[in-house]
């Protein structure tokens, strides 16, 4: 295996970057999209109930056949779009639902007392709601990234050339080297990347006992 | 100052209104204290003056204006609010949690700083070091100065409390109804102090509000509200002890200022010595502890100045 590395350097460098700006193009989609949304639900219930519901039913979807009815679709076909697409509505449940408890969970005695003070709705979602979810938010970024990093080979089925394509190419053509190669890198970069935010995740919860994830 | 006339106020969904045509007229400069049974009103009365809450009918004003006139967010930075949950925010330190305020009202920092300072010290703590800590690494007592120095922090006029002190214990809670005595005489603000104990209200108020099933019963000082109840719900509501504690808030000095008498026997066996805090509490104590009528004055040198009596005591007590 170290010798089938050492010889194709150049193309696992290629597929493991290819991996990454999918993986960071769904990510950042996510946080700009499910964010602002997951605030949006804890302020308007019937809005909660019906993100809730799609996020489960999405959520739900097995990857392979979310590929497949994305490209299915014209416009998106083969490729990175549906890719990205997939792995943002994947990334719906977790983001929006942690944002949601985040704010939801913040002491009620603490919104009294700073709305008492004359924090007008503005402030208050800058300096407490916002600031008191984030450990809960952040555990919801953690479960996303560590989801979609892993989900992403899958998209090597829909023509990504990533980390995923060393396993498919390998299984066709039963090269274990080949195939080991690519399921060892994709699941040290998710343990590596699991494990640094985790322990970002203990940092961030020090001041905060009421929110955190479920 | 503060006004309340005929005010209503019937939470959606309920049939008996939590404030049920109140009156109430809370005086400039001084500290009201609403005292009642739970549930009688007192904290909904709070949040109808600083517009957490609407009133379903009556005015209220503040010098004068409609506080519906005010523009919402504005009317709370001028009024402050202690609640008993405290409600520092945990991701800030103390300063920053004090600074809130005059953050809000765009005061400049470097007033800010010294303002927040001020108050650290003023309410015993160091601005170095506890300054700088987060609320979870205070101890219960030293949160309330805080949630105090917070209400406090924006020079409001008025401050409103919501039994600030309810969650300590009665040490910690003696030391911080002296601080904020202290404080008090020294900003002299127009505070409304919520609280359903007699004696915290006897100790603190300049003024009492008895409130009862959604309305102000009684609002006098507190030797009027023990000694002249208006009728017998502030009567039984202030307990069968009531006249000792009248005892206790007045002082001995004052009974003497009012009826100077000869000394009749200079027999110093039954004397008291008198103080700025003597009252007459600690005056019938020493004549039940003696087994006299009559007891002895003398000044910290000994010299007696006058006597008191049984009788002047009782006399005094209803001559307020
Ligand atoms: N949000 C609300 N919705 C409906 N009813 C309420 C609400 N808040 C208070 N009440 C009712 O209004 C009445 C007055 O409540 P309030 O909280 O003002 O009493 P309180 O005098 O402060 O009592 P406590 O000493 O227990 O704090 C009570 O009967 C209470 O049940
Ligand atoms: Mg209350």
């Amino acid at each position: 295996m170290i010798e089938y590395m050492s010889k194709n350097t150049s193309v696992i460098t290629k597929y493991t970057l290819a991996h990454f700006s999918l993986t960071i193009s769904a990510i950042l989609i996510s946080l700009i999209l499910w964010i602002p949304i997951g605030v949006y639900m804890t302020r308007n219930k019937k809005v909660a109930n019906f993100i809730f519901a799609t996020s489960n039913i999405l959520y739900c979807i097995p990857s392979i056949a979310m590929f497949a009815i994305l490209i299915t679709i014209p416009f998106l076909g083969l490729g990175r779009k549906s890719a990205i697409i997939a792995l943002v509505l994947y990334s719906m449940m977790p983001m929006t639902r942690s944002v949601y408890t985040g704010i939801k969970n913040v002491d009620k005695s603490l919104i009294e007392a700073v709305k008492g003070m004359g924090m007008n709705a503005r402030n208050i979602f800058w300096e407490v709601e916002l600031p008191m979810a984030v450990p809960s938010i952040f555990s919801g970024f953690r479960i996303m990234t560590i989801m979609i990093t892993s989900t992403a080979t899958l998209a090597t089925y829909i023509g990504e050339k990533n980390l995923g394509r060393l396993i498919s190419q390998g299984l066709s053509r039963s090269n274990m080297e080949m195939v080991a190669t690519g399921a060892i890198l994709v699941s040290i970069i998710t343990l590596l990347l699991d494990f640094i935010l985790s322990k970002i995740e203990d940092k961030l919860s020090w001041y905060n006992t009421n929110a955190g994830g479920e | 100052m503060i006004f309340l006339e005929s005010v209503t106020k019937l939470y959606p969904g309920e049939k008996i209104p939590a404030i049920d045509n109140l009156n109430l007229h809370v005086e400039a400069g001084k500290l009201t204290v609403f005292l009642g049974k739970s549930g009688c009103g007192k904290s909904t009365t709070l949040r109808l003056i600083n517009r957490m809450l609407d009133s379903t009918s009556g005015t209220i004003t503040i010098n004068g204006k409609n506080i519906k006139d005010f523009d919402e967010d504005s009317l709370r930075r001028d009024i402050g609010y202690v609640i008993q949950d405290i409600g520092l925010l945990p991701n800030k330190t103390v300063e920053e949690n004090i600074a809130i305020v005059p953050k809000l009202k765009k005061w400049d920092k470097e007033m800010i700083t010294q303002r927040v300072r001020d108050l650290i010290l003023m309410i015993g703590l160091d601005p170095d070091i506890e300054g700088k800590k987060y609320p979870r690494h205070l101890s219960g007592g030293q949160m309330q100065r805080v949630g105090v120095a917070r209400g406090l922090a924006g020079n409001p006029p008025i401050v409103l409390m919501d039994e600030p002190f309810g969650a300590v214990d009665p040490i910690a809670r003696t030391k911080l109804q002296d601080d904020l005595l202290k404080i008090q005489n020294a900003e002299k603000k127009t505070i409304c102090f919520v609280t359903h104990d007699i004696d915290e209200a006897i100790k603190l108020g300049d003024k009492i509000a008895i409130f009862n099933e959604g309305k102000v019963v009684q609002c006098d000082e507190p030797i009027k509200i023990l000694m002249r109840p208006k009728n017998d719900f502030v009567k039984e509501f202030m307990g069968e002890t009531r006249v000792l504690d009248a005892l206790k808030i007045i002082k001995l000095k004052d009974l003497i200022e009012d009826n100077h008498k000869k000394i009749t026997d200079e027999n110093l066996d039954r004397k008291i010595e008198l103080n700025d805090n003597s009252t007459l509490y600690s005056a019938l104590a020493n004549l039940i502890e003696k087994n006299k009528s009559i007891i002895t004055i003398v000044d910290n040198e000994n010299k007696p100045i006058t006597e008191v009596s049984f009788d002047d005591i009782s006399k005094y007590l209803y001559k307020e």
